[in-house]
């Protein structure tokens, strides 16, 4: 279940960043104008991006024809020939990444300029094996979600959507995005959040002691134990504009200890006292 | 509804509002600001604890010579806590009384124009301290992003100009804060007023 190929293997002077949930769209111009800032900006100095879902708010298809999409794909060719190692991984909202190749639909070429991983994927950290993921996979407590995951997953509602025109589907996906919207509105905490017996069976699975992920929009590190060891659970930040959210984790090796530091603004604005 | 208050909040209104119309009209206060007024209803049957613990507040004229500390234009206007010796390197905040109990679940939504408690972390630590919302904070509405949402009690019928005005102002670091108006915005008073309607 969990993708173990290709190796990612990080090693010696080896620099990795990871970001996922911008949730980039038409709409929101200036925060994709932030973001591919941003990236620009910190790529410059690591070896490996790791982008973990939902960099857009919703992928029609490879052949999309959205200004801020094909702005973003611009800026990720652009890194990846820079020479760092681009990985990219589809999360609930953009998971028609790469699909109009099965369909002969055609489109933005995603293997020919970076690799796209499995969610999850175990990747190697120098050292540790860690476990990386979107984080919607974990949220096991909302079945009717994890129901439709598992359709839209399947081969043949895929092929039926990328049939449709892509006027036609970006009309669907639209329809999809507000029932989401909806749903998230009287959904309980809980259902929206990860289930702990779920992504702690992961990762006694995998025998790692780290996961990474995004989705659930709760920013933090997690710290526990687990079978006498500590666990670590990365949730990246969501970008946001207004209030401003959003930013990365960098995960680095300096004297034998791997660092993880967070960049940008990963508090979520609250009113606090 | 008003069994459910506190003695002082029920009192408050009693003393303001003719009897005949004490169950029918919610309480309305005046907020005086350094740059204008601000008139807001309050909704004690959704949020008794919080209508009544600004009440109390109020009438006791603790909020007067309070700052809005925290001003993020696209978000919220925040206030009711500090003074302005924030202005002066220190924290400036005057001493409350214990926290209150969430109320976040009461259908009240984090829209612009309506009012809320502020609090830390924890879900049942809101004292004195308040925010207007400037643009409509789906994210703040319960369960929010922490599982508890910030409690909605009031919302500004009156005033949304000077809320404008105060959200327009421009921030930045003022010692050991963020987001604050570089030139204090005061909280003169705040009075239980006749409601207009």
């Amino acid at each position: 279940m969990v993708n173990r190929a290709p190796s990612v293997s990080l090693t010696n002077d080896d620099r990795a960043l990871f970001c996922s949930d911008i949730h980039l769209h038409a709409a929101e111009p200036l925060l994709a104008e932030r973001f591919l800032s941003e990236l620009k900006l910190h790529s410059a100095s690591v070896s490996h991006l790791f982008l973990l879902g939902d960099i857009f708010e919703a992928w029609i298809g490879d052949d999309t024809t959205d200004p801020v999409s094909l702005e973003t794909l611009r800026v990720l060719v652009q890194i990846a020939r820079s020479g760092v190692a681009l990985f990219v991984m589809r999360g609930n909202r953009d998971f028609l990444i790469d699909e109009n190749k099965h369909h002969g639909v055609p489109g933005f070429d995603w293997q020919n300029h970076l690799v796209l991983l499995d969610d999850p994927s175990v990747v190697q950290l120098w050292n540790e094996r860690v476990l990386i993921g979107h984080g919607d996979l974990y949220c096991s407590d909302d079945t009717a979600y994890q129901h439709f995951r598992s359709l839209r997953n399947s081969v043949a509602w895929r092929a039926e959507f990328m049939a449709r025109p892509l006027a036609v589907r970006d009309s669907l996906t639209r329809h999809m995005r507000e029932q989401s919207e909806r749903e998230k509105t009287v959904k309980s905490s809980y259902l929206v959040d990860v289930n702990q017996q779920t992504l702690e069976a992961d990762m006694l699975r995998e025998e790692v002691r780290t996961l990474i992920h995004g989705h659930t929009h709760r920013p933090a590190h997690h710290q526990w134990s687990l079978a006498d060891q500590e666990m670590h659970r990365w949730v990246l930040p969501d970008w946001q504009s207004s209030p401003r959210r959003g930013g990365f984790l960098r995960v680095s090796r300096t004297a034998s200890v791997t660092e993880y530091q967070r960049i940008g603004d990963w508090d979520q604005a609250n009113p606090s006292t | 509804m008003f069994r459910k208050l506190p003695l002082i909040g029920a009192l408050l209104f009693a003393l303001a509002l003719p009897d005949d119309a004490v169950a029918q009209v919610n309480p309305q206060v005046l907020i005086k600001t350094s740059m204008g007024e601000i008139t807001l209803e309050l909704y004690p049957e959704k949020a008794p604890k919080s209508v009544a613990n600004f009440l109390q507040y109020a009438s006791e004229g603790f909020y007067s010579g309070t700052i809005f500390h925290r001003v993020i234009g696209n978000f919220m206007i925040q206030g009711g806590g500090h003074t302005k010796e924030v202005y002066s390197g220190g924290a400036g905040k005057k001493n409350t009384r214990p926290p209150i109990d969430i109320e976040s679940k009461n259908g009240l939504k984090n829209d612009a124009g309506w009012v809320a408690m502020a609090r830390t972390n924890q879900p049942n630590s809101a004292t004195s301290q308040f925010f207007i919302n400037t643009v409509d904070n789906a994210n703040l509405n319960y369960p929010s992003f922490d599982g508890n949402g910030y409690t909605v009690f009031g919302k500004v019928i009156d005033g949304m100009k000077t809320v404008n005005a105060i959200r327009a102002v421009k921030t930045g670091n003022v010692g050991m804060f963020q987001d604050v108006p570089l030139e204090p915005v005061t909280i003169d008073s705040v009075t239980l007023v006749k409601p207009k309607s």
